[in-house]
């Protein structure tokens, strides 16, 4: 066996343990570059700071633990945003898995903004299964009744003269999954509501035929979305610290192809000239 | 065989044009009376259907164990974390700072985060044996994937950034990571996306109408 040959019946935990010391090292360094702040990123920054104080947003964290990595940065960058502003935050969640993340994530960055847990900023309502979103364009208040510490949604502050999406300036919902087509279905076009959409990295190709067409008024696509947003809100957090491991990943799978590649055209021409 | 055949039939047909008349009629009693009663419906099956979830993993693993088939013991690894989430949210809450909360942030969210992390060491293993220049298609391809690969992380523009000779601009990778995202990629995806649609639009129709009936059994 040549040693071309061997090179590409290497056992996969070498390359595994490549991989694991490209993702340790510079998480351990921690290496930082700047970031370059792609359109989409921009585009719901721009949107929200647009809000005046006091509007309301929807902010549905769609998403599971095993894609916290990406999309739970995303929910906190927004929800800095939106507490510094003195927007209104409305959470919820269509995962059943997303449930105790939302109610993490919302107390968390609200404590550090010393806002009170009294529905006055931000109210959160827990797991309700996908067709609410079609029942929230009618009655919001009807749909979902309590919070998720069963306290009256008519009793909080924030929600009072709340009817349905009218009231809501923005709907935003953060997945690993195509439930944003839901939300740029009934939402964004049956009732017009302003969409956006914060996704995995493997999913971001799929959602830019509504960036281009409207549908959507911005995008967050993976940890590097992720880390954009904590740029231009100027609080860098779990994303920037997650980018420098990503940048090493993904210099070294382009590595592995070229030396891949190198290998085969080699090994083809040796089988040519045979 | 009423049951069986004829009545599944007309709720499909019934629930299927309810829903689609919601987007061309907008009569009050459309609009909310029917379509709210239809997603109450819809919201009571989602439910009912983590019930039979429960009864599916229950019965598999407790068949596992029963027939002592490969890693049995690691059922009852499923079984009493099942117990014990479950009693530690009916007796002590659901909430922050209660033991299930810690329980979820502290096991569950790292344990599911590493199985979908395993994916990068997949990618990797297959990238080296599997992603090969072979064609011009697949050139293109691997071209392209380098570039986007290059321009979603940090290091891309600051190895490759916007440059000029002279006064011709010239992109840098993540320009070129952009245009290739706003334009081939979207145009592709539309048309994937829209070869989707119509297919479920005429399977759907199809079902709604009785055409379709293979979900009969």
């Amino acid at each position: 066996m040549s040693v071309l040959q061997k090179l590409l019946t290497i056992n996969p935990r070498y390359v595994y343990l490549v991989v694991a010391v490209a993702v340790i090292f510079p998480m351990v360094w921690d290496l930082r570059l700047p970031t370059v702040t792609s359109p989409p990123v921009e585009m719901l920054y721009k949107e929200i700071e647009s809000l005046p104080p006091q509007s309301r947003i929807i902010l549905s964290m769609d998403y599971d633990p095993s894609t916290v990595p990406e999309l739970h940065p995303m929910s906190a960058a927004l929800l800095r945003q939106c507490f510094a502003k003195g927007i209104r935050v409305f959470g919820m969640t269509l995962n059943i898995q997303g449930q105790s993340l939302g109610v993490e994530i919302m107390d968390r960055i609200a404590k550090e903004f010393n806002i009170p847990n009294d529905g006055s900023q931000y109210v959160f309502v827990g797991f309700r299964p996908g067709p609410v979103i079609i029942q929230i364009g009618e009655d919001i208040i009807e749909t979902f009744q309590t919070d998720f510490q069963k306290r009256d949604l008519r009793s909080l502050p924030m929600m009072v003269g709340v009817k349905n999406l009218d009231q809501f300036e923005l709907c935003i919902s953060l997945s690993g999954t195509s439930v944003g087509y839901s939300w740029i279905a009934t939402p964004g076009t049956r009732y017009r509501k302003k969409i956006a959409v914060g996704v995995t990295g493997i999913l971001v190709s799929n959602f830019y035929p509504y960036l281009q067409s409207g549908q959507l008024v911005g995008m967050l696509g993976g940890l590097k979305g992720a880390a954009e947003y904590e740029n231009l809100i100027q609080h860098e957090d779990k994303a920037k610290q997650g980018m420098g491991s990503q940048s090493a990943a993904h210099i070294l799978i382009i590595l592995l192809i070229i030396a891949g590649n190198i290998i085969y055209f080699v090994q083809r021409r040796q089988a040519e000239s045979k | 065989m009423f049951w069986q055949r004829q009545f599944p039939l007309v709720v499909c047909f019934v629930l299927g044009v309810s829903f689609i008349i919601q987007f061309f009629v907008k009569h009050p009693v459309i609009q909310s009376d029917v379509i709210n009663e239809a997603a109450n419906f819809a919201t009571i099956i989602g439910i009912f259907a983590l019930v039979l979830g429960l009864y599916s993993i229950t019965r598999m693993h407790w068949m596992k164990i029963r027939h002592r088939r490969k890693d049995w013991f690691f059922s009852y690894v499923l079984f009493a974390s099942l117990l014990l989430m479950t009693l530690l949210g009916w007796i002590l809450g659901v909430g922050n700072d209660t033991p299930f909360q810690w329980m979820y942030m502290a096991v569950m969210v790292p344990l599911s985060s590493t199985m979908f992390s395993l994916l990068a060491f997949y990618m990797a293993s297959a990238s080296f044996r599997a992603f090969r220049a072979k064609s011009f298609e697949s050139t293109l391809l691997l071209l392209a994937a380098i570039v986007v690969m290059l321009g979603r992380v940090d290091i891309g523009p600051y190895m490759f950034p916007d440059t000029s000779i002279g006064n011709m601009p010239i992109w840098g990778v993540d320009e070129i990571t952009n245009w290739l995202l706003e334009i081939p990629n979207t145009a592709a995806s539309r048309g994937i996306g829209l070869g989707i649609a119509l297919g479920t639009l005429a399977t759907s129709l199809k079902m709604i109408l009785g055409i379709e009936r293979s979900y009969l059994g």
